[in-house]
């Protein structure tokens, strides 16, 4: 190597210049991270900024579910009243409609004993049947052997105008017309869960098969009446609450049997009682099978059913 | 009557305008005397069968005490009061409440109703709720006051104002 040719440039230069090199990397380098880590804060804090506000909107709208949820109860018992109502009305309708059905297949049987009795076979007998109702209270006044021929004779056409009898006691036809089943609406009060304390169960028929029971026919509507307080009659027993007292009120335009149980010991589970005695009177009513109605028994709170207003009561 | 009536057989309603009863109660006492038949339709015997379920009973009529008075309010509920004694509705036997009014004259039933509620007040009755309806009952040692109104040595003056 000649001396020309060798190491010009001193060392340190060398060096400095690296470390001017290093350092402007670095920099670069530096700076790059910098800007990169700034970017990312600024994108993490738009992220939180997001997030928070998301976080609030939910918060919001938890309080509001929370409100909702808090209002479902008095939701739910406004929309089981209203249906309750509605279908009390409802079922009343089908009951009338029903009834009116059942009333023409009571007339049939009617107008066939009619057609019976107006034979000549039968009309004679009917006739004697018919005077006789007027001079039976007499009988007592005439002398005894007037009085056994007489009856005698009555027993005699009574017998022979046994048809006619038969006729009158035949079953009712069935309505031509669907099924229907419709609702007895119960509720039972038991305060903090107890004992039972009263009981409510509506039927769809009118109040005046109670009111007016002796100004009105003895119509489809009054049959379901008898049905349904016989099953509570028969209830009440089972559950040794035969002298708990009945009322019977006006409630929507329907019945409404009351009984009042805060002074029984009620034995039993009364509900299912009387549900089974219900759906058992379905299979047992020729007036059911004859106006293809079932009833079955629907339970609610008492404060679905519980009036608006004091209703009028009347005892029974 | 109408003709094709005198063919029917007996309608529970029938059975309650009777015995002076309401078919809600018929319904009720023969629910609980084993249910209604399939075909509500009935004879005599089942009409004596509610009359003997209900605790029917008349009271009024030739059976009645014989008592004497010009006031006649009082009298009734003279009678009313020796009839509960004659029948012994005393310490553990009752009787249908409606049993003291049924066969009198509407003006009358209100008049022993009257009396019969003021004693109920008075706590010289007492009203028992059965399956059979309000029954009522007398106290042992309420039958000297029950005898005093029936003899009429003994009136109550508030009850007195009931027909003054």
């Amino acid at each position: 190597m000649s001396a020309t040719a060798g190491q010009m440039t001193p060392k340190l230069v060398t060096a400095l210049e690296d470390i001017d090199r290093w350092r402007q990397e670095s920099d670069t380098s530096a700076d790059r991270e910098h800007s990169e880590i700034t970017e990312e804060q600024a994108r993490l804090q738009r992220e939180i900024e997001e997030r928070q506000a998301t976080l609030e909107t939910l918060a919001s709208r938890k309080v509001e579910v929370e409100a909702l949820k808090a209002s479902l109860p008095g939701e739910q018992l406004a929309r089981r009243r209203e249906a309750a109502l509605k279908n009390l009305a409802g079922d009343r309708g089908l009951v009338a409609a029903r009834g009116s059905l059942y009333g023409d297949q009571v007339k049939a049987r009617e107008r066939r004993v009619q057609e019976l009795i107006e034979k000549p076979e039968y009309n004679k007998l009917v006739n004697e049947y018919e005077e006789f109702q007027d001079v039976e209270m007499g009988l007592d006044s005439l002398p005894k052997t007037y009085k056994q021929a007489i009856l005698a004779h009555h027993a005699n056409v009574k017998k022979e105008l046994g048809p006619v009898f038969e006729a009158m006691a035949a079953d009712i036809e069935p309505v031509d017309a669907q099924g229907i089943g419709v609702a007895i609406v119960g509720s039972i009060d038991a305060p903090d869960g107890g004992a039972p304390e009263a009981l409510a169960v509506i039927v769809p028929t009118p109040f005046e098969t109670c009111s007016k029971w002796s100004e009105r026919a003895e119509d489809l509507a009054s049959l379901i009446a008898y049905r349904v307080i016989a099953c509570v009659g028969k209830m009440l027993a089972e559950v040794g609450a035969a002298d708990a007292p009945l009322q019977y009120a006006e409630y929507e335009n329907a019945l409404a049997i009351q009984v009042w149980l805060g002074d029984s010991n009620v034995k039993g589970n009364l509900p299912r009682v009387l549900d089974d005695l219900i759906d058992e009177s379905n299979g047992k009513a020729a007036e059911f099978e004859a106006g293809r109605l079932r009833l079955q028994m629907v339970w609610v709170e008492p404060e679905v059913v519980a009036p608006d207003d004091d209703a009028s009561d009347e005892e029974g | 009557m109408a003709t094709l009536d005198l063919f029917e057989k007996i309608r529970l309603s029938q059975i309650a305008s009777s015995l002076d009863l309401h078919p809600f109660e018929v319904a009720r006492l023969l629910g609980q005397a084993g249910g209604l038949p399939y075909t509500l339709a009935f004879d005599q015997n089942d009409i004596d069968k509610v009359c003997d379920l209900a605790g029917v009973e008349t009271w009024w009529g030739s059976s009645a005490p014989k008592i004497e008075d010009d006031v006649s309010g009082r009298k009734l509920v003279r009678i009313a009061a020796q009839m509960l004694i004659d029948r012994e509705v005393v310490g553990g036997n009752t009787t249908r409440a409606d049993n003291l009014f049924r066969g009198l004259e509407p003006a009358d039933q209100f008049v022993v109703r009257r009396a019969v509620n003021h004693l109920i007040r008075e706590e010289v009755l007492k009203s028992i709720p059965t399956s059979q309806g309000l029954h009522l009952q007398v106290d042992a040692d309420k039958v000297t006051v029950l005898q005093g109104i029936a003899d009429g040595s003994k009136i109550p003056s508030s009850l007195e104002e009931l027909w003054s």
